[in-house]
């Protein structure tokens, strides 16, 4: 669904089987699936009862919907930027209100790791006959899409394969009603060949589909009496805002016994970092370094200077970057290849005067921990202890810029 | 290029051939150097010896092994970088002599650390003192925790070494420093406390270059004891390198006899600023005898 090779891998099987499909540019998809929508419309401009159009479809529009069920089934990236409604970012994106996305470098990156770890998936199952599945942190700065593309990739996974339970979580009610509220969102605009019969449907708590997709999800409360995913067990999972649950200690004892151990498994945690040497930092940097116990899950960072069209600002053209900023830019040059498979990213003009301006905004008021935390470029700057810390954040962010690699050597001692 | 290698007697090092990422993954065990050895630079190596695993090997670590208290060495050039104090985007003037005004800043320059015990890291500091023996000839100088804890077999396995050049311990009694026969540094809450402080002092004014991201890494993760006043590593966190580096500082600047180095301009005339002299009456004398006649013609 997320691997190019799984993905090869599946519509291939589906050809030698007779199946016929063909792939269409993302607007022509839109376009036609635009033109069928109108069949639900009758002749008085109101829309037709559930289930009836204002005519039968003909060969060619029936073959189109298969061909497109099919890929969007196999293909998760396929469907998503064509049939998943979301609210649109105007700042990145070429227009605002509800509609299909386009991928932003930082759903790139989670849909390759996603991808990447699936194969590894199929690769365990194929040689041991078991694997975990897809479990991923995702660590990341303020609006990176990364709650919109995992509702995605759960309203995919309900909604392609029959049976899937789903699990979403978050702080509190009103967090948890955002996540009910983003899936009924793809749910309203899907096309109405591809949208099930919902029922149960229960604000901000449950919705289920009927048979024959007969999938379900449920929504819960961090701060909820009893423990998080308790008598259940969840196939697509997602945990958001992990770092300022109050009782992070559950979902370990709780919540991932729940998950089956299989390649049907996808759970991600999500959340900007709160502080230091708590559970979001732990899990996250034993990820990172593939402690033991940690060595299947994927460690996404997201940092702030990824979607190059999202945190920038207009630079005057007399603008000299200051010395820290210079000093900055050399940061993310040195450590970016370890967030993004060895490539060394070069952030922009734009990016490095927003920078520079939103840090001596916070700067001014005493905050630069919390702009820290918010917009960091390398996960030790996310982690920010400004009451408890040793030494101050300013001095630590200008010591960070200071360092460099070193030669290794291997020590050999007489005896 | 950097140095293939390093030869002390029959001991060497030898550039790694292992990957970036595994280093990333494991840094333990392994010596990093950011700056090769300079003849005519003075070095100072600081050790955090513990009890560490005995035994331990890089290629046989295991994972449990990471909660393990590493033993640390760091190396310092003392005073290797003379910058010019920046002010507002331009170097700052001395206002007096119309001189720019200068920062002396230590340069981490090597950095060793792995759960060894404190003999083996005795043995791993005999290398690296020789290698970075600078303007010694012989041995930097070698500051280590010797108390408590197991610094003594650190101390005999340096003598079996014949590595004598050690940092005594120092008091100050009657306002008079000394060094005691002492070796090494003997840590309780009081010197920990004043190292703490110095040390901070030392990094707050921007008076060492740390190079390494794992130095770093444990001085953004200290948190502030609040009973003893010191800095200590955050839960699940080491503090390691944190007391080889600021025990270099410390022993590098000679903060017991020393407490700060101050920069004093030299000029071809004498300064004549009237505010740091005493008042006098006429000619120079001595201030008690002005005074006192003066006030003896009242009588």
């Amino acid at each position: 669904m997320y691997s190019p090779d799984i993905i090869d891998r599946r519509l291939h099987q589906a050809k030698k089987q007779g199946e016929v499909f063909q792939r269409l540019p993302r607007d022509k998809s839109i376009d036609i699936a635009a033109k069928l929508e109108r069949l639900r419309i009758g002749r008085d401009g109101k829309p037709l009862p559930e289930g009836q159009l204002s005519r039968p479809l003909n060969a060619a529009e029936q073959a189109h919907i298969h061909s497109e069920r099919l890929i969007s089934k196999c293909d998760f990236e396929y469907w998503f930027v064509r049939y998943a409604c979301l609210e649109l970012d105007p700042g990145v994106c070429d227009r605002s209100g509800v509609g299909p996305p386009i991928l932003l470098e930082s759903q790139r990156r989670y849909i390759t790791l996603f991808g990447r770890r699936e194969k590894e998936c199929h690769e365990e199952q194929k040689k041991y006959k078991f694997t975990e599945g897809i479990l991923a942190y995702v660590h990341k700065c303020r609006q990176v899409v990364a709650t919109a593309t995992v509702r995605g990739i759960s309203q995919h996974r309900l909604l392609f394969w029959p049976g899937t339970r789903g699990f979403a979580a978050s702080l509190d009610d009103e967090r948890k009603g955002e996540l009910f509220k983003r899936d009924h969102l793809i749910l309203d605009n899907l096309p109405f060949w591809q949208k099930p019969r919902i029922y149960p449907d229960v604000k901000d708590t449950e919705l289920g589909f009927e048979p024959p997709v007969s999938s379900r999800i449920n929504y819960q409360a961090e701060n909820q009496q009893s423990g998080i995913g308790v008598g259940t067990q969840n196939d697509v999972s997602h945990l958001t805002e992990v770092a300022l649950w109050q009782y992070p200690g559950r979902i370990r004892y709780s919540f991932i016994p729940s998950l089956p151990k299989a390649i049907t498994t996808f759970h991600v945690q999500e959340s900007t970092s709160d502080g230091k040497g708590n559970y979001w930092h732990e899990v996250t940097e034993a990820a990172r370094h593939r402690r033991r116990g940690y060595e299947s899950w994927i460690y996404a960072f997201i940092p702030y200077y990824t979607n190059r069209l999202k945190y920038r600002s207009n630079p005057p053209n007399d603008w000299t970057p200051a010395e820290h900023t210079l000093r900055h830019a050399e940061l993310i040059e040195r450590t970016s290849p370890e967030f993004f498979d060895g490539m060394t990213i070069h952030p922009s003009r734009e990016q490095l005067f927003w920078w520079e301006s939103t840090r001596a905004q916070h700067a001014l008021n005493g905050e630069l921990a919390t702009f820290l935390t918010n917009y960091p470029a390398t996960p030790e700057q996310s982690f920010q202890s400004p009451s408890q810390g040793a030494l101050p954040v300013e001095l630590i962010e200008q010591m960070e810029m200071e360092c460099k690699d070193p030669v290794h050597y291997e020590v050999e001692v007489a005896a | 290029m950097p140095q293939q290698a390093f030869h002390v007697s029959g001991s060497h090092l030898d550039l790694t051939l292992e990957s970036d990422e595994s280093i990333a993954q494991d840094p333990r065990g392994l010596v990093h150097v950011w700056q090769e050895p300079v003849q005519h630079a003075r070095y100072i190596i600081g050790c955090d010896p513990s009890v560490g695993i005995t035994g331990w090997r890089r290629d046989l670590a295991t994972d449990g092994d990471h909660k393990t208290d590493n033993s640390a060495i760091e190396v310092f050039r003392v005073d290797a970088i003379k910058s010019p104090v920046m002010k507002d985007g331009q170097s700052e003037i001395d206002p007096i002599t119309k001189a720019p005004k200068f920062l002396y800043r230590d340069l981490q320059v090597a950095e060793f650390f792995a759960p060894v015990d404190a003999v083996e890291i005795a043995r791993v500091c005999n290398i690296l003192g020789r290698i970075y023996a600078g303007d010694q000839d012989d041995q930097a100088e070698l500051i280590y925790e010797a108390y408590p804890g197991p610094g003594v077999l650190t101390t005999q396995e340096l003598m079996r070494l014949g590595y004598t050049n050690l940092w005594y311990w120092e008091t100050i009694a009657d306002s008079v420093a000394e060094q005691t026969s002492s070796v090494g540094w003997h840590s309780n809450m009081n010197t920990q406390k004043i190292l703490w402080y110095r040390s901070r002092r030392h990094l707050l004014e921007r008076k060492a270059k740390i190079q390494s991201q794992w130095l770093l890494a444990e001085y953004a993760n200290a948190v502030i004891d609040i009973e003893k006043m010191r800095a200590r590593a955050a839960y699940g966190f080491h503090d390691d390198l944190i007391q080889a580096a600021n025990m270099c500082f410390w022993a590098g600047h000679k903060w017991t006899y020393d407490p700060e180095r101050t920069w004093e301009p030299v000029t071809e005339t004498a300064i004549v600023e009237p505010q740091r002299s005493a008042p006098v009456l006429g000619e120079y004398r001595s201030y008690k005898e002005v005074w006192a006649n003066a006030l003896d013609g009242w009588d």
